[in-house]
């Protein structure tokens, strides 16, 4: 239990007021529970999208509901995004590459990432209707969280000193997380049919191929290049589900 | 009549003849005409939405409406919303909050809450129907503008120095009664769901100042800017469900 309360408080910005801080070892196996979090934002995001389309016209219920989503995730992983994007594109060594993602500044190219993930996310999200738009909301958060946990466990970590995510890496070594994506997938599949296994497979292919081209440029993965993992991987179901799914 | 210019100097970029030098006090009192301030830009919001309804789609409209309000208020709230970003949704101490919202530089934080911010206000302009657009743009206004008063006197002061601080110094109970019905007087064109639009604002500016109070002890400039950028968002939001409940309902 713990660890779950460990992973909501690290996920989101749900207030559990009387949670504590989580220590060490409850931050270590919470990352087991990052696929929860995850469905269980996609139920919340579905539930909102339902009260903003009874009561606002379409734009504005796009809007509310990708800014309930940045909001319940306090732009965790955007901000990921913006340090990983500020980082690969610095030089010329890796210590600097380190660097420039710990820099709390927002260069012009993290600036950049951030703002176009925005605005294709809120212009995907207003070509979503119906079936595929419950199906999109369900999904992207889900494999966004999957794609974190499988960056973690397939890909090195890259830094030397100890930080949260080094906890988060150590975490995935156990048996918790080959069952958590298991059950993720089997949520995907009660969930939105043979469909949303087809959709939940792009978490694992995300994960690596984004890990991959940041391996190039640095000797491991770090907590910001999951964050921005799970970013492309969202946008990525938001853009895809149209072909899927039969509005 | 000079706190007023005060007040239009300040709150916007619309050029005037002269140039007025500031006295704190006098600072603090021009607040009381805000909301007239704020429901000015919201007619000159109204205006080129009239001039522009003919000539282009109806998304073209809303966010050149968007990008008109930034322009004529400088951008001088955007700018409370980035630093408000930064510095309240870091992880972090209070002192270094006060520090980093003081620092010019833009966060991951700030560019995400500006892109969401302005997003999220132009969808609203264009899901705003033809009827609400005037009696709205100058609700808006007057609401936002409000708000400022209202929590630069009613709630603390984070800093006890800068530019919010002054105005705090300068405005008392008074000048958030005139402001008030100020406000109230931008409002009358939308009858009844100008009073359900007065409780949006209330709310989501007191939501605001409860949570910069605690995570910080109080508000700053840059907060008294995030809260009317929030309260202009989510009035011109809110307006379509509240009118279209209290016509049927």
């Amino acid at each position: 239990m713990r660890s779950l309360v460990a992973a909501l408080q690290f996920l989101t910005r749900i207030p559990l007021p009387f949670a504590g801080t989580p220590g060490a070892d409850a931050l270590r196996a919470s990352i087991a529970w990052f696929p929860a979090v995850g469905a269980l934002l996609g139920v919340v995001l579905v539930a909102v999208d339902q009260v903003a389309g009874t009561l606002l016209a379409r734009p504005a219920a796009d809007a509310t509901v990708l800014a309930v989503w940045i909001a319940l995730s306090g732009a965790l992983h955007l901000d990921g995004l913006v340090d990983s994007v500020d980082g690969l594109v610095a030089g010329p060594s890796t210590a600097a590459r380190l660097a420039a993602m710990r820099e709390s500044t927002a260069g012009t190219a993290g600036a950049t990432a951030a703002v176009l993930t925005l605005l294709v996310a809120f212009v995907a999200l207003g070509a979503l209707h119906g079936p595929a738009r419950t199906t999109a909301l369900l999904l992207a958060p889900l494999c966004g969280r999957c794609a974190i946990v499988v960056a973690y466990r397939v890909f090195p970590y890259g830094r030397a000193e100890p930080t949260l995510s080094l906890l988060l890496k150590e975490g995935t070594a156990g048996i918790g997380v080959p069952i958590s994506l298991a059950v993720a997938l089997g949520w995907a599949l009660l969930a939105c049919g043979p469909t949303g296994v087809a959709i939940f497979a792009l978490a694992p292919v995300i994960a690596l191929t984004v890990g991959r081209i940041a391996l190039r440029r640095l000797p491991g993965v770090t907590g910001d290049i999951c964050g921005a993992i799970c970013e492309i991987t969202q946008l990525v179901v938001l853009l895809i589900v149209p072909f899927a799914v039969r509005p | 009549m000079t706190s007023l210019l005060i007040a239009l100097q300040f709150l916007t970029r619309i050029p005037l003849p002269f140039h007025l030098s500031l006295k704190p006090d006098e600072m603090g009192r021009s607040m009381r005409w805000f909301p007239l301030v704020g429901a000015m830009l919201g007619g000159c919001v109204a205006i080129v939405d009239f001039a522009l309804a003919a000539l282009v789609a109806p998304e073209v409209r809303s966010v050149l409406l968007v990008a008109l309000l930034a322009v004529l208020t400088g951008a001088l709230h955007l700018d409370g919303v980035m630093d408000s970003c930064d510095g309240l949704l870091a992880f972090t101490s209070r002192e270094r909050r006060l520090e980093i919202m003081s620092d010019s530089r833009v966060g991951s934080f700030a560019v995400v809450g500006l892109t969401t911010a302005l997003l999220l206000k132009y969808a609203a302009f264009l899901s705003l129907p033809d009827p609400l657009r005037l009696p709205g743009f100058i609700a808006m206004g007057g609401l936002s503008r409000w708000a400022m008063v209202y929590t630069t006197v009613l709630w603390p002061d984070a800093r006890g120095q800068g530019l919010g601080h002054t105005y705090k110094q300068g405005a008392g109970r008074l000048e958030l009664v005139w402001a008030s019905v100020l406000a109230a007087v931008a409002l009358v064109p939308l009858a009844a769901v100008g009073l359900a639009a007065a409780g949006v604002a209330v709310l989501s500016a007191t939501a605001l100042a409860w949570y910069a109070t605690r995570k910080i002890g109080g508000l700053t400039g840059d907060v008294y800017g995030a809260v009317c950028e929030a309260v202009e968002i989510l009035v011109v939001l809110a307006l379509p469900p509240l009118a279209r409940g209290m016509l049927t309902g």
